[in-house]
């Protein structure tokens, strides 16, 4: 592609899987952005949306990369949770446990689900949604066995850290930037093209020699390292062990990723999606909230209506999201093919002939 | 010749799903020699029969091909709100009552399938965000929580013991299912749905219009559901909301366990009945031996991913 000016680069950027989700978010801050006028712009504002949204967000990228292979984990909510209660309770069942070794097994522990989840999936050829739901029980039994109830803290000065800001922009953000900035890192290595071509198409994968089993391991694996890191993220926002408040987390992160414009069918799509994604989630239910509370009754006085009507608002906009995002992603997909297809047989000229 | 015959056996998965349940059964009933009773065996037989009719339009989604209906529980639910809210303990709405599940799981389903077929949103999502949708409905239609209740002759007739051990609505649930599996075995619709969960493109040269078709499975399946939400309400009485959520991932199991393909294009009728009691019987045996909810969560999840091991692999890719 050459860079031929503003427009050459608009149609470049439609045809890739960020495209959806980029227009989506940028929509819904007009949107906020026009009903709270200044009062949206203020620190506190977006400290809170990202320190209550930053696990969802980083739980969203692990499942990209999940997706992105054409498999889905419905275990990875309650991974987070498992890494929080273990975080939470290790120094608290054992005094004179190290804190940081808490927090680097936690971690270790959330890779190890990967590698598991992986294992099941790619081995024994199981429907991933089954198997990782399977998993999910098993994860959710030995978070209850951790801890049965909520209950634990974390030290003040670590929550301090991640709920902290500096010059005005959390810190949570900061931390989003240096895994985007991992993504960008690893997104080029041979490891993730295989990756993008098990979603693609299995069979042509493993034809070309490339190791399928070998494929989905990586990349339930690299998910799980994510996990983990939106597990410590989880525990430092809870600031003590909840062994049952993660499950929800699993479908919104799928339902993220998806707005961001991931495709569950596989081989589209990128982290990037997954952040955009689930910033949107968030940022939907700030504004559907103001809305409902301020915004219409600053309109038509005396209005109120129950909260459930904004949940089911809400929920109606995220399923019209989905629904154009997923439209819009099948069709750049099919361009993109497309027109790969014909560049490759450009050199000969038989095609145009026969078109 | 003897040992094809076993193994004829070992892959007949119906017939395995029957005596894993059974010999689960009598694991149980060694633990604890009080757990058998008629008591036990008619509870066991009343939570099959209610998870059956989510079961069945299930297998209808999952058969034609593609399919997976993550909202069945939702509508289950909803309906089963609806149907308490509706009948407020008066027998005389009974089938208005009915009628008015069947129509609006019909009505769901129905919107699932248009995003399915005609949008082309891939089943696991669009029937996602159904789920999501339905749960906050039914808490808009109920107002938090529903008031009211089905009426007395409903739940009477629904759970009655004949012979002590056979519920009332086992009675309801075999009807229901013995025609389910003659509209799938014996109608063209039936037919032509195999045909488009094997092969979509071949059914659609063939003349079917298979999107149509898609579509109307899963609203099939939604009057179905349906069906069970009034059910499930009559059995129960009094509702809460999103009671039946978790009949979701148990019907999707159940149906698999019992053999029929998540590809699409073959249901095992026999399979779901056994996979459903196969289903029913390990909870309850979870719930019998005295274990903390812990370590059942853990033996339930271990056992899913075993009998998946065991009887939903994809073929490798070599073939």
């Amino acid at each position: 592609m050459k860079n031929g000016g503003f427009k050459a680069g608009y149609e470049n950027f439609k045809r890739k899987p960020e495209f959806m989700g980029t227009v989506l978010l940028v929509v819904i801050v007009l949107l906020n952005m026009i009903m709270q006028g200044s009062a949206f712009f203020r620190a506190s504002t977006f400290q809170t949306l990202f320190s209550t949204n930053t696990p969802l967000i980083i739980l969203t990228m692990a499942q990209c990369v999940v997706l992105m292979t054409g498999n889905i984990d419905l275990s990875t909510g309650m991974t987070m949770t498992m890494v929080n209660c273990f975080i939470v309770m290790m120094p608290t069942l054992n005094p004179g446990f190290p804190v940081w070794l808490a927090y680097a097994l936690g971690f270790c522990l959330a890779v190890a689900v990967g590698v598991i989840n992986g294992f099941i999936v790619g081995y024994f050829r199981i429907p991933p949604m089954l198997a990782t739901y399977g998993m999910n029980y098993i994860i959710t039994g030995a978070s209850l066995l951790i801890c049965d109830k909520p209950q634990g803290r974390v030290a003040k000065e670590l929550w301090k850290i991640y709920k902290g800001d500096i010059v005005g922009i959390p810190n949570s953000v900061f931390l989003i930037l240096v895994l985007i900035l991992i993504w960008l890192y690893i997104r080029n290595r041979p490891g993730m093209k295989e990756i993008y071509a098990l979603g693609g198409d299995e069979r042509n994968t493993y034809l070309t020699g490339v190791s399928t089993f070998r494929t989905t391991v990586r990349a339930y694996t690299i998910s799980g390292c994510f996990v983990g890191v939106a597990g410590i993220c989880w525990t430092l926002m809870l600031a003590a062990a909840n062994p049952t408040s993660g499950d929800v987390k699993t479908l919104q992160s799928i339902a993220a990723a998806l707005l961001g414009g991931t495709l569950i069918s596989g081989g589209w799509g990128s982290m990037i999606c997954g952040v955009l994604g689930a910033t949107f989630l968030g940022f939907v239910t700030n504004a559907v909230t103001y809305m409902f509370t301020k915004f219409i009754p600053s309109l038509i006085p005396g209005f109120s209506v129950n909260t459930y009507y904004q949940d089911l608002v809400s929920q109606l906009i995220i399923l019209l999201g989905i629904t154009l995002s997923v439209l819009v992603s099948n069709r750049a997909r099919t361009t993109v093919k497309r027109v790969a297809r014909l560049d490759q047989l450009k050199p000969t000229g038989k095609e145009e002939e026969r078109q | 010749m003897k040992r094809t015959r076993v193994q004829k056996l070992l892959n007949n998965t119906a017939l395995m799903a029957l005596a894993l349940s059974i010999l689960l059964f009598v694991i149980m009933v060694c633990f604890r020699p009080t757990a058998f009773n008629l008591n036990t065996i008619a509870s066991i037989l009343s939570f099959s029969s209610m998870l059956l009719f989510v079961c069945a339009g299930q297998m209808i989604v999952i058969t034609s091909g593609d399919g997976i209906d993550l909202a069945a529980g939702a509508i289950m639910s909803t309906t089963a709100c609806i149907t308490v809210e509706f009948m407020r303990g008066e027998n005389a709405r009974l089938i208005p009552a009915l009628l008015i599940c069947m129509v609006v799981g019909f009505g769901f389903g129905l919107f699932s399938g248009l995003g399915v077929a005609y949008l082309r949103i891939p089943a696991l999502i669009m029937t996602m965000c159904m789920s999501n949708v339905l749960g906050k409905l039914q808490l808009v239609i109920s107002n938090g929580a529903p008031r009211g209740t089905v009426s007395d002759q409903l739940t009477a007739a629904l759970t009655t013991r004949y012979l002590g051990f056979i519920p009332g609505i086992l009675l309801f649930a075999a009807v229901f299912y013995a025609i389910v599996v003659l509209f799938m075995k014996c109608t063209r619709f039936g037919h032509r749905l195999h045909l488009v969960g094997t092969n979509f493109e071949a059914s659609r040269l063939s003349g079917i219009r298979a999107r149509r078709m898609r579509m109307f499975a899963y609203a099939i399946a939604g009057m179905l559901t349906g069906i069970g939400g009034l059910i499930g309400a009559g059995y129960y009485r009094q509702m809460q909301v999103a009671t039946f959520d978790n009949y979701t991932m148990q019907s999707i199991s159940a149906v698999v366990i019992g053999g029929t393909l998540l590809a699409g294009g073959s249901a095992n009728y026999a399979g779901t009945i056994t996979g459903t009691l196969l289903l029913i019987v390990l909870s309850q045996f979870l719930s019998a031996i005295n274990t903390s909810v812990a370590m059942r969560d853990i033996i339930m999840g271990g056992m899913l991913i075993l009998l998946l091991i065991a009887y939903n692999r994809k073929p490798s890719v070599r073939q």
